[in-house]
């Protein structure tokens, strides 16, 4: 006879309207979900399928009637009877204004193509702030053999806290120090990575979206501009190195690997690897002099 | 409640000093609104300092006499809310910086502001109020925008 199957308490559908079109989702969806069932493209920048939303960066704010301020699409769960617009003018405002503010201090070239077309979608002209504008433009971090941080680059998403913490490492060796403007990743008292909690597992580089960190191999061909992505061909499979079966993605320009990656919906890693999965390839290209 | 502002300041609290008149009120703290002395008669309750663009705030009354450098006080503010900032949220964190940038350019150009800086400060102003997380990211520029309609602050 066959075993019971659990298949989880069942969810109450929650009806909401979204630009005035009508939508049932089920209990406990974001905004954010039921815009993309509704298949409204929605910018996020501190937002991940496989982290806790912050709901830090607001890009992603939409107008929901009755409420005083915008609300995070990426976090605010679904109530039953909410009026959502996505496009009117305060969410267009303020999606503008958060992609100017980010771009005015932070170095966004090497953020997704996405990026750049939201920007260009709300208008965002982000050099009328002036030349003169305060940016968190400093030297990059080199440290180790690894990966390298380059937080001139850094939107202050939060991701690789968070990956680096309760959503996948649990290692914490970095958060948020500084405040205001100042506010920036560190380690604990600002120490190197090699004295730091760092267990080098890189899933802080697997979710950063504007290449702060970077693998050290990507970090040095771009700088000495070989690094082209349409060279490279990505081949999937399956760590070598103990039971678990994590996907990997090796990254390979000219017969060499250059990154590696895993994919955020797999079932084993959740796009998460650990130190010898995401760096311990050197020994399949080890060539005989 | 409901005691107007001028019965408060000129009663109760003795009035301006003598040989001094009043330039302004910011009512309602470091978040609140600047009133005029021709605004004294605003009664001091929820629905009366609404009635004119002001707010009761946290209750702070600070009151400015004529010897009052309100530059010097409208930057002071600006930086006030940058370094209260905790940096968490995007319009907060780089537009309390942002405000207090262009500030400083506008209350120093000797020929008169630009306003294309005023347009970037009531847009800034926007994207805090409506996109902050918190109440104070949503408050940090109404002293400042209230300040600059208000207040002769600005050359040219």
């Amino acid at each position: 006879m066959a075993e019971t199957v659990f298949m989880g308490m069942p969810k109450r559908l929650v009806g909401i309207t979204i630009d005035g079109r009508d939508i049932e989702v089920t209990e406990g969806s974001t905004i954010l979900d039921a815009c993309r069932r509704l298949q409204v493209d929605t910018p996020t920048l501190c937002q991940l399928e496989n982290l806790t939303p912050v709901n830090v960066c607001r890009v992603c704010v939409v107008e929901l009637e009755g409420s005083r301020v915008l609300v995070p699409a990426c976090s605010r769960k679904v109530e039953a009877g909410m009026k959502i617009a996505t496009d009117s003018e305060r969410v267009r405002h303020s999606r503008r204004l958060v992609l100017e503010l980010l771009a005015s201090s932070v170095d966004m070239s090497l953020t997704s193509p996405q990026v750049h077309g939201w920007m260009a979608r709300y208008g965002a002209t982000p050099e009328r702030f002036g030349s003169n504008a305060a940016t968190v433009a400093q030297p990059v971090k080199v440290d180790n053999d690894l990966y390298v941080r380059d937080y001139s680059r850094c939107i202050l998403c939060y991701k690789c806290v968070e990956a680096c913490g309760v959503d996948a490492q649990n290692t914490f060796a970095i958060g948020v120090a500084g405040r205001g403007f100042d506010a920036h990743i560190s380690t604990e008292f600002d120490v190197g990575l090699p004295d730091s909690a760092c267990v080098y597992c890189g899933n802080c580089i697997g979710v950063c979206p504007t290449g702060a960190l970077m693998f050290k191999s990507e970090h040095d061909m771009r700088a000495a501009g070989t690094w082209d992505e349409s060279r490279q061909n990505v081949t999937e499979t399956v760590c070598p190195y103990c039971g678990v079966g994590c996907m990997l993605e090796l990254h390979v320009q000219d017969n060499s690997i250059v990154k590696v990656t895993s994919p955020l919906d797999h079932s084993v890693t959740a796009g998460h690897l650990c130190v010898k999965g995401r760096f311990g390839f050197e020994f399949v290209q080890r060539r005989r002099p | 409640m409901g005691t107007t502002l001028r019965e408060l300041l000129n009663g109760h609290a003795g009035g301006v000093r003598p040989g001094r008149t009043l330039q302004t009120v910011l009512l309602g703290g470091a978040a609140g609104a600047f009133v005029t002395p021709a605004q004294l008669d605003v009664p001091l309750s929820f629905e009366g300092t609404r009635a004119i663009g002001a707010t009761l705030g946290s209750g702070a009354v600070i009151v400015f006499d004529d010897t009052a450098d309100m530059k010097g006080i409208l930057l002071r503010i600006a930086r006030f809310f940058r370094d209260e900032s905790c940096g968490q949220c995007v319009p907060c964190r780089v537009g309390t910086k942002r405000q207090e940038e262009i500030l400083e350019r506008m209350l120093a150009a000797p020929d008169g502001h630009s306003q294309a800086d005023v347009m970037l400060l009531s847009d800034i102003a926007q994207a805090m109020r409506d996109a902050s997380i918190c109440g104070l990211g949503q408050t940090a520029a109404n002293a400042i925008g209230s300040g600059l309609t208000q207040l002769k602050v600005l050359n040219g």
